[in-house]
């Protein structure tokens, strides 16, 4: 079979501009089925219909002004940031402490490997997240948060936390200790040369740690979806309430705005970061 | 005064906190929140998943042990047909993903100029919301939604729009479109290991641009593949939205009849059955594969799974 494969590949003859154009085509095609989607969100949230008719007749703001004028998408914005911001937080100074113990750690003469620790802080989002999401339910029930605002809290720092602790520990990771050194040398104490010399200089790691963290809380919904109480609603949980009830214009509105910010927050993040293959 | 050393007291401990020093087996004591929270509430979330699969009633306070929720799982063909669908599904959507994931990576790797800025379009859409992501695929998939409309308004291939919602090739292309990164980056960071002489060498022997492709470019990035296609494979078996929202009430996956369990269902154990057993063919997978395959996990876990 394998011979007969390579023999019959060794028939087919082709230019260089031909193998380069078809290159370039199947890069193409499957760029835009990863963009076409959120390219026709973006555009019907600007759509004057009712419903998502193509091509969109006209332009209009009207699905934003809905967006603005309707308490349960404003409500469930203020309670998902509020979430974020104090998730991305604590995972933030968890994530840094155990970026130092990560990278600045003894590991002479334990079983704890650094690679361990580095697969532990990644199970989180290695563990399909159906099974953290009904965990974290049962979990949260015996201990007796469950429905709690620090439920939610503590779930999505443990989601958060892989994150964090991991962007922090490349950046630690290329940083030079012997300007601390130096630092200390000249007589800084261990407490000003973390301040005045290490965090300033692993700071574009820590923004982005912190990007992350906030995105990932911000937009997180299986594990979400079950921890919640009935009381309390995040923008993803309202919008797959109802996406699955009818269909509602306004959805391509919050849909533009959360790709938007996304986009931004990430591409910040990834950039400051430089944490593709580089 | 008092006040003045508490504060310099909490002062103090803080900052003795970024003191690296070993404690008992921990190499470091700033490791130690983060390995609490982690072994606490997931190893706490699993643990209680785990016993509550055992209990015979554990929200009416019945924590008394029993096999019955297994033996109500071996006795069923619907749960073990929705598990076997589940996996189906994965494998559909782990084959379409290296199709389509391995040209793209291939150009990032070997043609392109640009490699990070294509990287970073190829990872950026994983931080969308997946809620609206799938939503968009039901904008594209609806029987007057973009695809009928282009195949139908506007060529006229087709008098009658298709019906593309609610069928099973629905949930795969919305479980491809969010995981073709987890393929395709893997798969480049082994391109980037070969040696590309080799591959001009087998064209100097006289082998064809496809010939040398596959016998020298190809093996060399299977453990990139085999990476892409675990984590894939992992994610989709798991899939809760995709399925509910693109495939209807007949493609129902594993992770949807686990939720109602907790929702509706209000059936905690047997829910916790349907858990347990769907991730010990998850482990078993991954040992499987880990052993039989030289994987390496490194490239891919630097991007980790991003949602």
């Amino acid at each position: 079979m394998r011979l007969s494969i390579s023999a019959l590949l060794g028939k087919i003859e082709m230019s260089r501009g031909t193998a380069g154009r078809l290159q370039k085509g199947a890069a193409a095609a499957v760029l835009l089925f990863l963009y076409l989607p959120i390219a026709i969100v973006v555009l019907l949230s600007f759509t004057p219909e009712q419903s998502p008719t193509f091509p969109i007749p006209g332009l209009s703001l009207r699905w934003y002004e809905a967006l603005i004028e309707d308490q349960a998408f404003l409500n469930a914005i203020v309670f998902s940031s509020k979430l974020a911001v104090v998730s991305a937080l604590g995972s933030g100074f968890i994530g840094l402490l155990a970026a130092f113990g990560l990278v600045r750690g003894d590991f002479g003469d334990t079983w704890l490997t650094e690679d361990l620790l580095r697969i532990l802080f990644s199970l989180p989002i290695i563990i399909p997240f159906i099974i953290t999401g009904i965990g974290g339910l049962v979990f949260f029930n015996f201990v007796g948060i469950y429905g709690d605002f620090s439920s939610l809290v503590v779930g999505h720092i443990m989601i958060t936390l892989p994150f964090t602790s991991l962007v922090i520990a490349s950046g630690l990771d290329g940083l030079d200790e012997s300007l601390e050194e130096a630092a200390r040398n000249l007589g800084a104490t261990q407490l000003r040369s973390y301040v005045e010399v290490t965090i300033p200089m692993i700071t574009p790691s820590i923004i982005a740690a912190l990007l992350f963290a906030f995105i990932l809380s911000f937009n997180n919904f299986i594990q979400t979806f079950f921890w919640l109480s009935f009381t309390d609603q995040t923008l993803p949980v309202l919008i797959y309430g109802l996406v699955t009830r009818t269909y509602d214009p306004t959805l391509n509105a919050v849909g533009t705005v959360l790709i938007v910010l996304s986009l931004l927050i990430t591409v910040t993040a990834e950039r400051i970061s430089s944490r593709i293959l580089t | 005064m008092a006040d003045k050393d508490v504060v310099e007291a909490g002062k103090t401990w803080f900052w003795s906190l970024f003191k690296g020093r070993s404690v008992w087996f921990i190499p470091d004591v700033r490791l130690l929140p983060a390995i609490l929270w982690t072994v606490v509430v997931l190893g706490g979330s699993i643990l209680t998943m785990v016993l509550y699969s055992f209990m015979t009633d554990p929200l009416a306070g019945d924590f008394s042990i029993t096999f019955a929720s297994y033996r109500r799982f071996i006795g069923s063909d619907l749960y073990q047909s929705v598990m076997i669908d589940s996996v189906v599904i994965a494998a559909k959507t782990t084959v379409a993903t290296v199709l389509i994931g391995y040209p793209l990576a291939y150009y990032i790797a070997v043609r392109s100029n640009h490699q990070n800025v294509l990287l970073l379009v190829i990872i950026a859409p994983i931080w969308i919301n997946e809620v609206i992501r799938t939503f968009a695929w039901m904008l594209i998939l609806n029987v007057n939604g973009v695809i009928n409309y282009v195949l139908v308004d506007l060529i006229g291939v087709f008098g009658d729009p298709l019906r593309l919602m609610n069928t099973e090739n629905a949930v795969v292309i919305g479980l491809v479109h969010p995981l073709l990164p987890y393929m395709i980056v893997p798969i480049v960071a082994s391109m980037l290991r070969i040696d590309f002489s080799e591959v001009e060498a087998a064209k100097n022997l006289g082998a064809t641009k496809l010939q040398a492709f596959y016998e020298v470019t190809l093996p060399q990035t299977k453990s990139g593949i085999a990476a892409g296609m675990t984590f894939v494979f992992v994610l989709s078996s798991g899939a809760y939205l995709a399925p509910v929202l693109l495939g209807g009430t007949g493609n129902n996956m594993i992770a949807n009849f686990i939720g109602l369990m907790f929702s509706e269902g209000q059936n905690w154990n047997f829910g916790a059955v349907l858990a347990v057993v769907y991730s010990t063919l998850i482990v078993a997978l991954f040992v499987v594969v880990s052993v039989f395959m030289d994987v390496e996990f490194g490239g891919a876990t630097e991007m980790e799974a991003d949602e």
